[in-house]
């Protein structure tokens, strides 16, 4: 089943350049879209900052607001999925991360959702917020979020 | 050795845990465990050889955000590991947690107050059981008879985390001391030690590096530590000190369905005086481990466990 990323540059401009050639991207049987709330200036991200940001350990967008991280829950399809495909952890390397910050005092781990509604509910109502959604979409206080360096692969 | 650990031990832990989040700027979570544990020949938790209780751990931890940068994180536990350590409760963090830089590529934070030991691959969550890859963590590195002076110390903690081109890097630095009980000098000392033990000082760096931030994750730890004691009245010691030097290579791999684990250490150790007046005695140790899991898919973790409800009951 294909869903893919929507691709965006990181302005219009380029992205009406580059949009017939990334218009989305295969990853294989990758089913999941990065959504954020429409406040994240960002367009797009590095699949490092990426990392980093559903470790715990970038808390803040780089304009200074802070991150709120929602996620599946780890026995979800959609949950291995981005983990492996997008972050290249395995949900339980995610989870010790996760654990660590909060039993150690280093931090907090991400807020959890059911299924896609709820995603969709709770990243619209919280700015800075940002998930993944299996199925994606158009909603208000919703945007997407493309990753970098990740060709179309067609 | 076979004394201390005997010979048959069997385990059964549960947990539970449960997070929640009071207010926005407010978290707290908890965990609780107890343990069925039976040992044999050995009275490294318990010197009868029945099934007892002696493995519950107890915590609640919380953190409040004072302002965008600074936070209040703590944590109380009540632990009992039979003789493994004293039971009852203790203060295991407590701390202001300042952030310094939250960038893209780079995190710093500084925490002052009752810091963390993060140095090693467990320290941090060494009393959490869904965070351990055993009951008893490997006590060649993680023995519990140093766990409140290894837990955590009083002092200052700078926690980074980089990324770059060569990967994923965490680093650590800390100094800092911790309060050594009466009950912790008589099992260093013996019984019939009187006096009092003080640490002055635990200074420790650590490092850890994913490469292309891939299963791999390789570190190193380093760990310089003075005590003192101090005799007592009528004391079979004199006063003196203890330095302890510990180096410690990590290692750690991450697939799909197991996970290999390994921790390598050569420790120093120093004593100049305590034993006799003029005694000086320097000696090296090296320890370590090397722990491999398979992760049990539902189907086999049930089936394991219905074998070990078996065994049980046959015993």
């Amino acid at each position: 089943m294909y869903k893919g990323y929507c691709l965006k540059a990181r302005n219009i401009g380029i992205s009406l350049l580059l949009g017939l050639s990334l218009a989305f991207f295969s990853m294989q049987s990758m089913s999941a879209t990065l959504i954020a709330n429409t406040s994240v200036v960002d367009s797009s991200l590095s699949k490092k900052s990426l990392r980093r940001i559903f470790i715990m350990r970038q808390t803040k967008w780089p304009v200074g607001d802070p991150i709120k991280v929602f996620v599946m829950e780890k026995n979800s399809d959609v949950h291995r999925t981005f983990c492996q495909s997008v972050l290249g952890f395995f949900p339980y390397q995610l989870e010790r991360q996760w654990n660590k910050l909060v039993y150690s005092g280093l931090g907090d781990a991400p807020y959890v959702v059911s299924d896609d509604q709820e995603m969709i509910e709770r990243i619209a109502a919280t700015p800075g917020a940002i998930g993944y959604v299996k199925e994606y979409k158009p909603t208000d206080g919703i945007k997407v979020i493309t990753l970098e360096g990740v060709s179309t692969g067609e | 050795m076979n004394r201390l650990f005997g010979k048959n031990t069997v385990l059964v832990v549960t947990f539970i845990m449960f997070p929640w989040n009071v207010i926005a700027n407010v978290n707290w979570h908890g965990f609780v465990a107890q343990g069925l544990i039976h040992t044999k020949d050995t009275s490294f938790v318990d010197p009868d050889d029945e099934f007892n209780l002696k493995l519950t751990e107890l915590g609640i931890n919380g953190s409040i955000d004072l302002t965008p940068s600074i936070r209040i994180a703590g944590q109380a536990v009540y632990l009992n590991g039979g003789n493994r350590y004293p039971e009852g409760a203790r203060l295991d963090y407590l701390f202001a947690d300042f952030d310094l830089f939250d960038e893209t590529s780079l995190s710093l934070n500084l925490h002052l107050g009752r810091y963390k030991n993060y140095h090693w691959l467990y320290s941090a969550t060494r009393d959490v059981p869904h965070t351990r890859p055993s009951i008893i963590l490997p006590q060649s590195v993680y023995f519990d008879g140093f766990r409140d002076i290894a837990v955590g110390s009083d002092g200052a903690a700078l926690v980074g985390n980089y990324s770059n081109n060569i990967g994923e890097w965490e680093f650590n630095w800390s100094y800092g001391n911790s309060p050594v009980s009466r009950d912790q000098t008589r099992d260093f000392f013996s019984d019939l030690s009187t006096g009092s033990t003080d640490q002055d000082f635990v200074h420790q760096f650590s490092t850890f590096l994913s490469p292309n931030a891939g299963p791999l994750q390789i570190g190193i730890s380093l760990m310089e530590s003075d005590f003192s004691y101090n005799a007592g009245e009528q004391d079979v010691l004199q006063s003196g000190l203890a330095t302890v030097q510990r180096f410690m290579l990590t290692m750690q791999y991450a697939a799909e369905k197991w996970d290999l684990t390994s921790e390598i250490l050569q420790e120093r150790v120093i004593f100049r005086g305590i034993l006799a007046p003029g005694f000086l005695r320097d000696s090296l140790g090296q320890g370590g481990y090397v722990q491999a899991r398979y992760f049990l898919s539902f189907k086999q973790q049930r089936g394991f466990l219905t074998t070990l409800a078996s065994m049980i009951q046959a015993h």
